[in-house]
């Protein structure tokens, strides 16, 4: 390949991305200069394309002999098209234009395309005759450019394009005189405008450019526009009440409004859900009334439409509207208005909430206790504990328990441990339990938490007394633990029973003592094998030091007495890396029910130990891969063996 | 009405406002009974939606795969430049419907040619999205389009005013909007339970600025294999290359000379924050680079950061809103996190991934009731002027001031250049 002289150091300071976009360093002219140099070398293609995109960010007047040079190029002249239309010289656009009569098909077609790009008012003459020179389906592209660039002049040619239109060519020119339009509006030229919607819509076009002509034409009527909006509300085709619609969202204006507003009780249910939900959309509050009286008057579907409107609006003057519907027995309309509620955007929902809360209907105070959950209305938490325990229907009590769950805080607890311990209905006390267990769950002062449910164990029945245990054992801190192995010596015997398999069940290692006793002492078999179960599981904690570790290890093996338990031990076992682990772990190789288990525990410690204890790996070891573990497990006997070795 | 691309009009703005509420955590259910429109304007009840879809790929197989599943749509054509993937999504479309009607086409001008197709897929890869989306929308058709959704500034005003010109409807593949943990996390933010928000955080999914570039030339198989002429579509030219044609994945994406830059997963993070932030009307006002991050600021005095570290455990593509009150952050985990446990109390909803079908029947009932989508062209526009905007002050390594009014870089001409780019022939947007 034959380098222009210059070329290799040129594209060395060039080529590399952001050198030359560095951060604030105008573009020099040096550096342009260089760029040009490069298109007018005989440089490869690909770096003369790179070459125009740089262009494109700091060419000026100076670059556009040398990138419009490329405009015939098959390969560079989409490449030179973009750094010419970025230059926002003038000298870019007579280039094109002459560059557009000298071209022929694809290229020509670009650079027409430029011209509309750049809004080219001076190349108007030349692309109007290409609509009546080109061949059909060539005439879009000089369409659409005259549609980009507008004017008087464009709009006439599109005129009399539109005149000649084939059915190939019609919908591009429709196109383009509706971009003209656009412009043609912008400009306040409303009735020019006008004008070109008006003899797109009288033509056989598709139906989708009727419609767009349609939504033109409204807004270059502007006020005169609006009859003609509700008149397409009104109408059967389907396509012109969305174009309606459209606008209905679009269109600013209290005139507009004041139309649709006018228009919405007269027309049939399934049009007024549209012009509702648009008549929200535009936060206007002087549709308020209407939106309220359409709550009463239509369908559920007007309804539905209305309440969210109403929410939208946000003007309290709707909530007690919205609070009645709300509270009506269950109906679509109410799951509506109730969302409404929720969303609604003004602090006095939440005051309208707490005032059902102290309804006479007891609906409406399960309606206001779900209402202040969903909308998380803390400062309503007091009332809900008060209803918790006061309210005379249970249902509710239950409710607001729920709300309690999502809302309280340990400033509730004692109010549910009161209500639990009441020994309330079935329904209740699983309500109040599972607040209990919520709540205590969020805080992060454990010791709190079991300070308040501890209070509530000693007048509390058995009932009671087993759910507030299960909620300390989920706390699990030490009060809680002291708790639970108090009320294993309860009067009452399911008290006992639910306290010791909660201790079995313990989360934390500081049970592991309580829990080495029962296994020893129990008169119960099951809870000795619960026990020793349990203070195996402890012992594997991740908060357990390796030496406490195996030393409950050494203390569960001593009593293990069945497989079930050992399977255990070696898991726990697993997780060691000492010899002596490893070593009890090698001792149930040779059992056929544990062998699996025992290879696994015993590789996984040899990986850990084989650094500090070559010896004791390689002996063991050889045992695992003796008793024929599985693939993979072989593999990795291997490998430890062969670090060991 | 301004018909200045760079320029936003005031109903329009509105009317963004408008589309950002009914797509809110709090949407109220909305019933629009379809029997007031009719195809054209909309689908009746129990008509099936006529479906084509467009770039067959990777990302359009999951995409096409989760609209077979829905029971009121019916895929009747199919179209990609690749041969192999044409006639893989045929058979898939075919097996499904037990049958062989399923039309391929090559180009898609021709598949938007028919009148009985209603809605499009595109997931052609970011080269194309924009351009085939407005095409599209001027055929008539409703759009469900992948994402990154636009090449540049330009082109993403472009894309809403061309839906909002024709009244077709956009549902851009930003499938978070539709998912509850992202819901909840916005929620959050938009009901002031955060308190004043002060700074939004977004995983970018990388912040590299690379161009495409012209790769070496290599033989061209020509189109039994795949037509390389309309796989570049408005791509500057290149020869043909095959490691280009098999990544449409991030080929000329964010535009040929920036680079795809925060654009993969800023499309969708970006864009949940500015949902949280409630600002789907709007882009922010300044945009910079620091260290290996993106910072920008909106008019309010709101900070969005994008940054790759630093995230707890919350999976791909995670936000994070952070208030005067409290924070919260979510990802494709599913989890929530929280300043305090009491901010996510009311969380019911649960999910985990990043499932599209939410999303998709989302754009279906739509194309149905002619309500705007969840993730519509206006929202979607001013998402990826933010993305644009942030890649072109890593492009530049400066301080960007932005114009949102008028979609223009202040006292920057260079990074104004950047806003658009020539199409190649005879493409035009």
């Amino acid at each position: 390949m034959k380098l222009f002289p210059m070329y290799p150091a040129l594209l060395a300071g060039l080529m590399t991305t952001g050198a030359i976009i560095a951060a604030d360093a105008p573009p020099a002219a040096s550096q342009e200069a260089k760029l040009i140099a490069v298109l007018q070398s005989d440089a490869p293609p690909q770096d003369k394309a790179i070459t125009c995109k740089r262009l494109a960010l700091c060419g000026t007047k100076a670059a556009v002999p040398a990138l419009a040079a490329l405009l015939s190029d098959e390969q560079l002249a989409s490449w030179a098209r973009i750094g010419l239309e970025a230059i926002p010289d003038p000298a870019v656009d007579a280039a094109l234009r002459e560059a557009a009569g000298k071209l022929q098909g694809r290229l020509q077609l670009g650079v027409i395309n430029s011209l509309g790009a750049r809004h080219d008012e001076k190349a108007v003459a030349w692309l109007s005759q290409q609509l009546a020179v080109a061949n059909p389906p060539l005439q879009a592209a000089p369409a659409a450019a005259l549609g980009r660039i507008g004017g008087e002049q464009a709009s006439q040619a599109l005129g009399q394009a539109l005149t000649s239109a084939t059915a190939t060519t019609l919908p591009a020119f429709c196109e383009a005189g509706l971009r003209n339009a656009d412009h043609l509006i912008a400009q306040g030229k409303h009735d020019q405008a006008a004008a070109i919607c008006e003899r797109v819509l009288a033509m056989k076009t598709p139906r989708h450019i009727r419609m767009e002509a349609m939504r033109s034409l409204i807004v270059a009527r502007q006020a005169a526009g609006i009859p003609l909006l509700i008149a397409q509300l009104k109408s059967d085709d389907d396509g012109m009440v969305a174009v309606a619609m459209g606008l209905a969202h679009d269109l600013p204006g209290a005139d507009l409004t004041k139309a649709l507003t006018a228009a919405v009780t007269t027309l049939p249910p399934a049009k007024q859900v549209y012009v509702i939900e648009a008549l929200g959309a535009r936060r206007d509050r002087s549709v308020g009334p209407t939106l309220l009286a359409l709550t009463k008057a239509g369908s559920a579907e007007v309804c539905i439409a209305a309440v969210g409107a109403l929410t939208k609006l946000g003007d309290v003057a709707a909530l007690p509207r919205l609070v009645e519907i709300a509270v009506a027995p269950d109906s679509e309309s109410a799951k509506a208005a109730q969302s409404a509620m929720v969303a609604f955007p003004a602090a006095e929902a939440d005051a309208a909430c707490l005032a059902m809360l102290v309804s006479k209907d007891p609906g409406a105070r399960m309606t206001a206790a779900d209402l202040i959950s969903r909308r998380a209305t803390y400062s309503a938490v007091p009332a809900v504990a008060k209803a918790a325990r006061e309210d005379a229907d249970p249902a509710v009590r239950t409710g607001c328990l729920a709300t309690l769950r999502e809302l309280g805080g340990l400033p509730e607890l004692a109010a549910v441990v009161e209500i639990l311990v009441k020994n309330p209905s079935a329904g209740e006390a699983q309500a109040a339990e599972n607040a209990l267990a919520t709540i205590c769950g969020r805080q992060t002062d454990k010791g709190a938490c079991a300070e308040k449910l501890i209070a509530g164990l000693a007048a509390a029945q058995p009932a009671p007394k087993c759910a507030l245990l299960r909620v300390l054992h989920a706390v699990a801190d030490a009060g809680s633990l002291q708790a639970v192995r108090a009320a294993m010596t309860d009067p009452d015997k399911d008290v006992q029973d639910t306290a010791t398999r909660l201790l079995c069940n313990w989360s934390t290692v500081a049970a592991a003592p309580d829990l080495l006793v029962l296994a020893r002492t129990s008169a119960n078999p099951t809870f000795k094998v619960l026990a020793l179960r349990g203070y195996l599981r402890v012992g594997g904690g991740k908060d357990v030091s390796g030496e406490q570790r195996l030393a409950m290890c050494k203390e569960a093996a001593a009593m293990v007495q069945r497989d079930e338990e050992r399977m255990i031990l070696l898991g726990v076992l697993g997780n060691a890396g000492d010899a002596e682990s490893l070593a009890m772990a090698a001792t149930q190789l040779d059992n056929p029910a544990l062998k699996a288990e025992a290879c696994l525990a015993s590789v996984a410690i040899a990986e850990r130990l084989v650094k500090s204890n070559p010896a004791a790996v390689v002996a063991v070891m050889g045992q695992v891969l003796k008793a024929g573990p599985d693939e993979k497990l072989t593999e990795r006997a291997n490998a430890v063996l062969k670090e060991a070795k | 009405m301004q018909s200045n691309p760079f320029h936003a009009t005031s109903s329009r703005r509105r009317f963004l406002k408008t589309s950002a509420l009914t797509g809110s955590a709090v949407a109220l259910p909305y019933f629009i009974p379809a029997a007031a429109l009719g195809r054209d304007g909309a689908v009746a009840p129990g008509e099936k939606i006529t479906l084509g879809a467009i770039g067959i790929g990777n990302r359009g197989s999951y995409d096409l795969g989760c609209m077979l599943e829905e029971q009121d749509v019916r895929c009747v054509a199919v179209c990609d430049v690749r041969t192999e993937r044409r006639e893989a999504a045929k058979r898939n479309v075919d097996n499904k419907y037990g049958n062989k009607d399923c039309v391929m086409y090559t180009d898609f001008r021709e598949l938007l040619a028919r009148p009985d197709i209603d809605a499009v897929l595109i997931a052609t890869g970011p080269n194309w999205h924009a351009l085939a989306a407005t095409m599209a929308a001027k055929a008539g058709k409703d759009v469900y389009c992948e994402k990154p959704t636009t090449k540049n500034i330009f082109e993403s005003l472009i894309l809403a005013e061309t839906f909002r010109r024709t009244g077709r409807l956009l549902q851009a593949g930003t499938q978070r909007r539709s998912l509850p943990n992202f819901e909840f996390a916005a929620g959050l933010a938009q009901r002031g339970k955060l308190g004043k928000l002060t700074v939004l955080h977004a995983h970018p999914g990388g912040l590299g600025t690379e161009s495409s570039g012209w790769a070496a030339a290599e033989k061209d198989p020509g189109p039994q294999v795949a037509d390389w002429d309309m796989y570049l579509g408005p791509a500057a030219w290149r020869p043909f290359n095959n490691g280009i044609l098999h990544n449409g994945f991030g080929f000329e994406k964010g535009g040929g000379m920036v680079g795809g830059g925060c654009l993969e997963w800023g499309s969708h993070c970006v864009d949940l924050c500015q949902w949280a932030n409630q600002s789907d009307d709007t882009a922010a006002v300044e945009y910079w680079p620091e260290g290996n991050r993106l910072f920008a600021k909106y008019a309010s005095g709101v900070k969005l950061i994008l940054r790759n570290d630093g995230w707890l455990n919350s999976g791909s593509c995670p936000v994070r809103y952070e208030g005067e009150a409290g924070w919260v952050e979510t990802g494709d985990s599913g989890e929530v996190f929280a300043s305090s446990p009491d901010l996510i109390v009311g969380k019911r909803a649960q999910s985990s991934g990043y499932p599209a079908n939410f999303h998709i029947r989302n754009f279906f009932d739509c194309v149905k009731s002619r309500h705007q989508p969840r993730a519509g062209a206006s929202i979607t526009c001013q998402t990826h002027i933010v993305c644009h905007a942030a890649n072109i002050a890593q492009f530049l390594g400066r301080k960007l001031n932005y114009d949102p009014v008028k979609n223009e870089f202040i006292g920057d001409e260079e990074a104004n250049r950047l806003r658009s780019e020539a199409l190649r022939e005879p493409w035009r947007i």
